[in-house]
């Protein structure tokens, strides 16, 4: 009952000083926001990566360039760091043809290659991926076509210059009109448009910029020669470990022994993904605390002018019977307010905000966690507590006597 | 019910120590209104302070209604003042941004009534003061005499067995003065006890018994033979204290009674104080 009455008074005086409340609140809005909003996002993130991987498929590994992963933290170099660009690759074509003729538990090795080019259709040209595949690799990735059909084996041996156009581009170059049988022309080539793709978000990868055709075609018509990733999909997930060995086996001995490439299984990526995010949380958190420190001070600093302005009220309430606790209490409870309306309004605006990016990047969910709740609304508590007891105290400490003669 | 016993009281300066309270005593019995007049820095403010629980003497005792005070824990302290202490003060000390109502309420804040008996309470008190139609009204928006009537519904809201009052009419201008003097008139007939320190000699002499703070002692106060009280405040006195401004060396059976050596000094009112004599003044 007296605790209400604290919190009465609280909220009575915090009303009276619209102003300075409103400052103090600001504060612990934008940390608890900032906390709010990057842990959902981190987490979101994360759900999604952890997801799309799963949906990708946990049977599945990629063969990308590069040497990082085969070596320890610290044993890393600039020429590690770049060997995982495309353009270092030693992969090859010939690669997947082996690890598939020679590894029985690999059902499919699709090699992909890609370089940028302009795709031009009468007066409109874009920018996009021009990119090599087989005819597999819709079969990976769970490709839904909005038009036509995937490239066939048949475009592949006949080197048909088919060609299937990621969302955008085809929105691009035809707008809302239909792509399928027309003539699309890349570095100089003509292709016929046999399909293009429904659109497809899967963070990393990149669908609706891109032009795919025969892989040959790309290696034939730019100056590129090597594949920039392998896709690998295995007949059993109980089996990837193994089968992950036979691949390396096969395309170590392709390339003399050289480690220049790695292999990337699906859970191994998810290890690695959650290795990250807990350590970008680790971060996020510290930054958090930072602004929960400064916000706190922020608090501290207005209740201590409140206190100092309000040095007469205080003397007053003392005079007709306050009792310390019950001036300790109303002061607590106001340091408190500030800190969980701030907090509340941060979290309401994170929310919006996460529901904005969602709009623009359907990719990402916009959950936000209950733990992220419950970790910025116990910030913001201890930050009222913590920073609130020193003003709080002053008020205590305020001496009737001396404080009714205060002007 | 009240007995201050060689109370003292001292600010330092330095190392030197200045006297604000020099051997004090006074004793007041219930339903008493007693004036308290000096002039400014006499000691007044500090005498009603330690009367009020509000500061504690050097040295000395203060016993209340039976109760040895001094001794009392802050929060004990804290409960006393609630409960059986009323204090109105010159600077009215109103909450601006409240209303009426909620200042007259704020002393009830601190007890355990609930919301509906502090607001009744509150209502009665202001009844009391004829603030009752203004109990929505912000404090900020009143003049000073309503001010200070609401000041002192505040004073009343909790029943206290004492009043102290702080140069009540201080700020008023005359009308409001009169105002205010009626209604400290009007609690010392429902027998009050009150105490009001003022340097204003009109308003003191509606009490009892008036006294005088002068370098921090304290003696009775002679309001001059045959010195007649302004009309207005005339009309306001007790019966004793009117008819004493008008009748000199009028001193009353009472005040023979309880002046120790059983003589009035000449000149004092009927109303007016106990002997000068400290040593004479102890029971």
């Amino acid at each position: 009952m007296r605790l209400a009455r604290s919190f009465s008074a609280a909220l009575h005086s915090m009303w009276d000083y619209k102003g300075r409340t409103f400052l103090a609140l600001i504060g612990m809005l934008v940390s608890s926001l900032l906390l709010a909003f990057l842990l959902a996002l981190l987490h979101n993130f994360q759900t999604s990566i952890e997801g799309q991987v799963q949906g990708f498929g946990l049977r599945q590994i990629v063969a990308m360039p590069g040497r990082v992963l085969n070596r320890k933290i610290g044993q890393f170099d600039l020429s590690t760091l770049l060997s995982i660009t495309t353009l270092n690759s030693t992969l090859t074509y010939q690669d997947a043809v082996n690890v598939k003729k020679r590894v029985p538990g690999v059902v499919a090795a699709v090699p992909q290659t890609e370089i940028v080019a302009s795709a031009h259709y009468g007066q409109k040209s874009t920018e996009i991926l021009y990119t090599g595949t087989t005819p597999a690799f819709d079969k990976v990735f769970r490709l839904t076509l909005a038009e036509g059909r995937w490239l066939d084996q048949t475009d592949l041996q006949k080197m048909a210059q088919s060609i299937v156009l990621g969302a955008q581009t085809k929105q691009a170059l035809f707008g809302k009109a239909d792509a399928v049988g027309k003539t699309v022309v890349i570095k100089g080539v003509p292709f016929r448009v046999v399909g293009v793709l429904a659109p497809k978000e899967l963070i990393g990868f990149n669908f609706d910029e891109r032009a795919y055709t025969e892989y040959p075609m790309v290696i034939d018509t730019t100056n590129v020669r090597h594949a920039s990733m392998i896709f690998f999909t295995v007949s059993n997930h109980a089996h990837v470990d193994a089968v992950s060995g036979q691949i390396d086996a096969v395309i170590s001995s392709d390339h003399h022994g050289t480690k220049d490439y790695m292999l990337v299984k699906a859970d191994e990526a998810l290890h690695i993904v959650s290795i990250l995010m807990k350590l970008v949380t680790a971060v996020t958190v510290g930054i958090a605390g930072v602004s929960f420190l400064v916000s706190g001070i922020g608090i501290m600093n207005v209740m201590l002018l409140v206190v100092n302005e309000r040095t007469r009220e205080i003397g007053l309430r003392k005079a007709v019977g306050a009792k310390s606790y019950q001036v300790l209490l109303q002061f607590l409870a106001e340091a408190l307010i500030i800190s969980l309306a701030g907090s509340g309004i941060g979290l309401g605006v994170s929310y919006g905000l996460l529901k904005l990016l969602g709009y623009y990047f359907a990719a990402i969910s916009t959950q936000m966690p209950g733990y992220v709740v419950e970790y910025s609304l116990l910030f913001s508590i201890i930050t009222g507590l913590v920073f609130g007891l020193a003003p709080a105290l002053k008020a205590v400490r305020v001496q009737p006597v001396d404080a009714l003669r205060y002007e | 019910m009240i007995a201050l016993q060689s109370v003292t009281k001292h600010i330092t300066d330095g190392r030197r120590k200045i006297p604000i309270l020099d051997d004090v005593n006074l004793f007041i019995d219930k339903g008493e209104f007693v004036s308290v007049i000096g002039p400014s820095g006499s000691g007044k403010s500090t005498l009603l302070n330690i009367l009020g629980l509000l500061d504690k003497p050097a040295t000395g005792s203060y016993v209340f209604a039976g109760e040895s005070v001094l001794s009392l824990s802050s929060g004990r302290l804290a409960a006393f003042r609630n409960q059986r202490i009323g204090f109105v003060f010159q600077m009215f000390m109103l909450l601006p941004r409240m209303n009426v109502l909620e200042n007259v309420e704020l002393p009830l804040l601190y007890s355990s009534l609930s919301r509906r008996e502090r607001r009744r309470r509150s209502k009665e008190a202001l009844a009391q003061v004829g603030m009752l139609e203004k109990t929505g009204q912000r404090a900020i928006h009143l003049s000073g005499g309503e001010k200070q009537r609401v000041a002192i519904a505040r004073a009343l809201v909790n029943n206290p067995e004492l009043i102290l009052a702080d140069e009540p009419t201080g700020n008023l201008d005359d009308d409001a003065k009169h105002a205010i003097l009626h209604i400290f008139s009007q609690l010392r007939r429902q027998g009050r006890t009150i105490v009001m320190v003022t340097h204003d000699v009109e308003s003191a002499r509606i009490a009892d018994r008036c006294l005088r703070i002068h370098g921090g002692r304290i003696s009775a106060y002679d309001f001059g033979v045959g010195s007649p009280a302004p009309a207005g405040l005339a009309a306001l006195a007790s019966p004793s204290a009117a008819a004493s401004a008008t009748v000199p060396d009028g001193a009353s059976d009472r005040a023979a009674a309880t002046a120790s050596d059983g003589s009035a000094a000449p000149g004092l009112t009927s109303a007016g104080a106990r002997p000068d004599d400290r040593e004479e003044a102890r029971p």
